[in-house]
């Protein structure tokens, strides 16, 4: 028996080595015989490898988001194509690999500071150092970066939102549009944190969670709801 | 007198017999009604449902037979279909109530748009898919997976792999041990039991708690947007804690020695550690309080 699977944020640190040791090895023995979190991991990480061998440009080339990617670019350019787009099931799943894959990079070139922090434990005393001065990694805006990251796909969804709302049933939406609401003056505080601090671990952290929460309720909402 | 007396009665005792007509046919209608489609099954079976807005109940039954129960019109709308032990059940346009019984170890996946789904006593794989319905486990199935979007969940009961995702819905969870998951947006979540293992627990603008003896260097994971969090864990249970917060506050009762706190941009991190610290507790809030108590 491989045990219980592993959520993708779970996957998604595991690529990040952020796990705690006792989690990172049970991740470990279930990989060993766990076929399709196997799989998950190698598309996690070659994503992540993808987008490592850009530039330090703050928004990724379209070629990286490949199906999905694409038409939320052709969306972006021709606003008339939105409501023709209904995204299906694997589509919306290859957004969320795409968008794990993209926070590990995140994570990895932004939050980890480099060698010797790797623990989310670790975070008050082995905080990147002021890397900022030196032109390391922690020079970047990690708030800037973060929102390049999710911003397209986060945009994708609130769109496909619109598009079908009158499919949902007016409390639903109601909830919904309440809790962006609420994410939104999420993303907005830690965004402010990180720009006072931009090599703030925790803060990027936050950030990323929040994210995470509003794609989590827009797929849901659409995939349930409609 | 005496005839108008007893013409009372007569006229009394008829209006009893009538009634008692009367019940013994609505009884007997009522058995012909209720109605059942059965099929034969045996070894591994997957069970997959498919319903708008029938409420359905599942129970363990015997472990060669699915039975399908309900009134005659309801019971109507209903087609079983598949081969062998893979049995699909469609309740079509079925508006009622219809209880289903599967064997104990069947796997069973249940999506449905506006029923209400109550699971008891089924220990395989269970999934479950509602837009609006509630959805209720009581028992502890091998592994239990649950989405819904505005509908109230509930767990009574210790499935080893539990996830649970809604929107709007509040998440209640009794006897949580092992693997956990609850995310929800609006709605509250809140999680008693003991033995987790590895525990996330997020809300946007619930709340969220957790009460319970994790097990030894168990890790547990919180996040809140604007609700609040709530871990509290018994006098005797060694914890450390990583609280993140924006605009939250921080407050405990239990006797915790704090290891470093980190400011950042407006917001705060703050590491404790409680007894031998084995319990891993990660805490990230934006604007809500956060507690982290004794019983």
């Amino acid at each position: 028996m491989p045990g219980p699977h592993p959520d993708e944020g779970s996957l998604n640190d595991f690529v990040d080595g952020l796990l705690p040791d006792g989690r990172e090895e049970r991740v470990r023995e279930h990989l060993a015989s766990c076929g399709r979190c196997r799989e998950e991991v190698e598309a996690i990480r070659s994503v992540a490898e993808e987008a490592a061998r850009l530039s330090r440009s703050v928004r990724p080339p379209a070629s990286l988001w490949r199906a999905v990617a694409a038409r939320t670019v052709e969306a972006e350019e021709e606003p008339a194509r939105v409501l023709r787009y209904r995204p299906g099931r694997w589509e919306l799943a290859a957004a969320a690999v795409l968008l794990v894959g993209l926070s590990s990079l995140v994570t990895a070139v932004f939050l980890r500071g480099g060698a010797g922090v790797g623990s989310p434990g670790a975070g008050l005393a082995e905080r990147p150092p002021a890397a900022a001065a030196s032109g390391g990694p922690a020079a970047l805006d990690a708030g800037t970066v973060l929102e390049a990251s999710y911003a397209p796909s986060v945009a994708a969804l609130r769109k496909e939102f619109e598009a079908r709302r009158s499919e949902l049933s007016p409390a639903t939406v109601q909830t919904v549009e309440r809790n962006l609401e609420v994410i939104d003056r999420a993303i907005a505080e830690t965004r402010s944190a990180l720009a006072s601090d931009p090599g703030s671990r925790p803060a990027a952290h936050l950030m990323a969670a929040m994210y995470r929460q509003e794609i989590g309720m827009l797929e849901r909402t659409l995939r349930l709801g409609t | 007198m005496i005839d108008g007396g007893w013409g009372r009665v007569r006229a009394a005792r008829g209006a009893l017999v009538a009634l008692a007509v009367a019940a013994a046919g609505a009884s007997g209608a009522r058995a012909q009604e209720a109605d059942s489609l059965v099929r034969s099954v045996g070894g591994e079976v997957a069970v997959s449902v498919s319903a708008r807005e029938a409420d359905l109940t599942f129970v363990a039954g015997r472990p060669d037979r699915l039975v399908v129960r309900g009134e005659r019109d309801v019971l109507g709308q209903v087609r079983l279909e598949g081969e062998g032990n893979r049995v699909v059940i469609r309740t079509r346009d079925a508006d009622g109530d219809l209880e289903i019984r599967v064997p104990a170890g069947a796997g069973l996946h249940v999506r449905t748009r506006a029923g209400d789904v109550v699971v008891r006593g089924l220990i395989g794989e269970v999934e479950l898919e509602s837009s609006e319905g509630d959805l209720r486990v009581e028992g502890g199935p091998r592994r239990l997976d649950i989405e819904g979007l505005s509908g109230d969940v509930s767990v009574d009961g210790s499935p080893p792999d539990l996830r649970i995702s809604t929107v709007a819905g509040d998440v209640t969870v009794r006897g949580a041990t092992g693997h956990v998951a609850v995310r929800s947006a609006s709605g509250d979540v809140e999680v008693t039991g003991d033995g987790v293992s590895d525990g996330s627990f997020s809300a946007s603008s619930g709340d969220v708690s957790f009460r319970g003896r994790p097990a030894r260097d168990a890790t547990l994971e919180f996040q809140a947007a604007s609700g609040d969090v709530d871990v509290t864990l018994p006098d005797d249970v060694g914890a450390t804690y990583e609280v993140t917060t924006v605009g939250g506050d921080l407050v405990t009762d239990r006797k915790a020695r704090l290891l470093g706190a980190q400011h950042f941009g407006g917001g705060r991190q703050y590491r404790l550690s409680v007894g031998d610290g084995s319990v891993h507790v990660t805490v990230q809030a934006v604007s809500g309080t956060v507690r982290i108590g004794r019983p």
